[in-house]
């Protein structure tokens, strides 16, 4: 019984030092950050993950960068909405967006896609088009969600081969770069 | 205020314009059905695939989306050309997309060739579109439908005449490319006597046909290997090379070393010749956050890169890789001189290395002088020309 569990802790030691150190292997060297409006608050957020712990804006030199943006298409139907919309109130209020939102994190490499991880959702939002929408044209609740793609994408950068492959030749040619 | 609210209508619509079916203005024969029943491969130039007209980053349609909705109307089955994709086509549109001021518009022009087994085009012309405001994605679809329409209208193409039988997985996308004008102009020299030039990564980024040019010498040349980090490639010419240039051996180099960098910039204005400049190593290190690079003052400009940073004793200390950017900087208040980066010859080695690739190394030449340096890197330099 004893052996056996000396054997699991055992075990379980080594598949956590084989975790930690995969993960250690994975920290990205310095790399630079950019993103849009949307992409640049989420800085913060990615930046205590150990695999992003020495990304900076400032790094304008690393041949790495996580470029974070926010895209959509807006539904042809929403579009006519709001022409309806403004039309019957004589074009002061609401601009109704329906359409397929997406933060999209790419990591390039000396400006070559390397990996990118995309997120989507399709909604609909009014707002009154004389007033600063400050929710990129999602709404509150779609920026709830946009944030809560920063998560999903550290996991999934966490796993992605291409990241891991990257800070192995980065090792090759420069040494680990240790947290 | 109607007219407000469908102005702004019409603005959310820019954003998304769909391919239907052929639009207005776009005319097919009266015996002719789409989509036509022949699969074909769309082929853009990979540095175009993500234009739009929308801002720094995605938005709304890329070309390569409007492409694809269009070519899903016209034909039975559309894919795009990936290079090495092992799939069977009956043909393939080579798109060529440009934008010229003609008379104060804006003009969206769209180059065509069509391709069956043969590398020899079966089909080629081009159509206009005036671009009416920033609306590029209009004038996109536009230009293709109108491509596409000339395509089936001339060619009547079906399974029959054009069978699945085009594969490019072991065929190169070589003969797509526009061989007119090369996309990209860079530099390499020789760095063994295999005839395996050295080179910066991003000369050959998305190349699908390279040209080793030296003098009126032209090669067709060969990735052998590429690494993005350190932005260094080699390509092999299959000749032999008698002049080549060793690296210094144990890699080190002194802080005001004189360097000699030659290179071909600038090769739409200048005459094809080398440009030979003059300078020293100016810091061990390049920007923040950059990796394994120095500054060095000899001039260099568009085209440079891959070229050789060459000691007196004629022994290579780095590869050339960029500069700052003087026009961004100037906004500043800034005007940069002579800051320019180069790839240290230690980490160019290590890449060979982890390749298997041959090169030579040589002492440091203490007695060296300009003038054997300029003359080795004259002999070893070639003009390295991408196309897509």
């Amino acid at each position: 019984m004893l052996r056996g569990t000396l054997v699991t802790c055992a075990l379980g030691w080594w598949l956590l030092a084989a975790a930690t150190e995969a993960q250690q292997d994975s920290v990205l060297p310095a790399l630079r950050f950019s993103g849009d409006s949307l992409g640049s608050g989420f800085y913060d957020q990615i930046q205590r993950a150990p695999q992003f712990q020495k990304m900076s804006r400032e790094a304008l030199g690393s041949p790495i960068e996580l470029r974070v943006y926010h895209s959509y298409r807006i539904n042809r139907g929403s579009a006519m909405t709001t022409g309806l919309l403004a039309a019957a109130t004589l074009g002061l209020l609401p601009a109704v967006a329906s359409g397929e939102h997406a933060v999209v994190y790419e990591v390039l490499v000396n400006g070559v896609l390397l990996t990118a991880h995309k997120y989507t959702k399709v909604l609909t939002h009014a707002h009154n088009l004389w007033t600063e929408d400050t929710t990129h044209g999602m709404g509150k609740e779609g920026m709830e969600w946009a944030k809560s793609t920063v998560d999903l994408f550290l996991k999934d950068a966490s796993a992605d081969p291409k990241l891991a492959a990257l800070a192995a030749e980065f090792d090759y040619y420069f040494g680990p770069a240790t947290p | 205020m109607y007219l407000l609210g469908w102005a702004l209508s019409g603005i959310l619509l820019t954003g998304s314009a769909h391919a239907g079916a052929p639009s207005g203005g776009i005319q097919l024969p009266k015996d002719v059905r789409v989509p036509a029943h022949v699969s074909v491969a769309i082929y853009l130039p990979a540095q175009t695939r993500r234009w739009h007209g929308h801002g720094t980053f995605e938005s709304g349609r890329t070309l390569e989306d409007t492409v694809l909705s269009a070519g899903q109307i016209y034909f039975s089955e559309s894919r795009m050309a990936e290079p090495g994709a092992d799939a069977e086509f009956g043909l393939l549109l080579a798109l060529h997309p440009d934008i010229k001021s003609e008379s104060g518009h804006l003009v969206y022009s769209l180059n065509y060739a069509v391709f069956a087994a043969d590398d020899q085009p079966l089909l080629t012309g081009t159509q206009s579109v005036a671009v009416e405001g920033i609306d590029f994605d209009r004038a996109t679809l536009r230009a293709t439908q109108q491509v596409m329409s000339a395509v089936i209208a001339g060619m009547r193409p079906d399974d029959s005449k054009f069978p699945p039988v085009l594969n490019l997985k072991a065929r190169s996308l070589g003969f797509a490319a526009n061989k007119d004008k090369p996309w990209a102009n860079g530099t390499g020299f020789y760095f063994n006597s295999s005839g395996q030039v050295l080179t910066a990564a991003h000369v050959i980024q998305d190349c699908v046909r390279i040209d080793v040019k030296r003098e009126d010498h032209v090669q067709p040349g060969k990735v052998l290997a590429r690494s993005n980090v350190v932005d260094v490639a080699v390509v092999d010419t299959g000749t032999t090379s008698p002049a080549f240039l060793p690296f210094r051996q144990g890699f080190s180099f002194e802080l005001g070393e004189p360097v000699t960098n030659v290179g071909y910039p600038l090769q739409t204005i200048l005459a094809a010749t080398p440009n030979l400049t003059r300078g020293n190593v100016s810091a061990r290190g390049g920007l923040t956050g950059s990796v394994g690079q120095f500054q060095f003052s000899a001039p260099i400009q568009p085209g440079s890169s891959g070229g050789p940073v060459v000691s007196d004793g004629g022994e290579v200390l780095g590869i050339a890789v960029g500069t700052l950017n003087a026009l961004s900087l100037a906004k500043q208040g800034v005007i940069p001189q002579n800051v320019n980066f180069a790839l240290e010859a230690r980490y160019a080695a290590k890449f060979l290395e982890k390749n298997n690739l041959a090169f030579t190394t040589a002492e440091p030449n203490a007695h060296g002088d300009a003038h054997s340096a300029n003359q080795a890197a004259l002999a070893a330099v070639v003009n390295v020309q991408c196309y897509e």
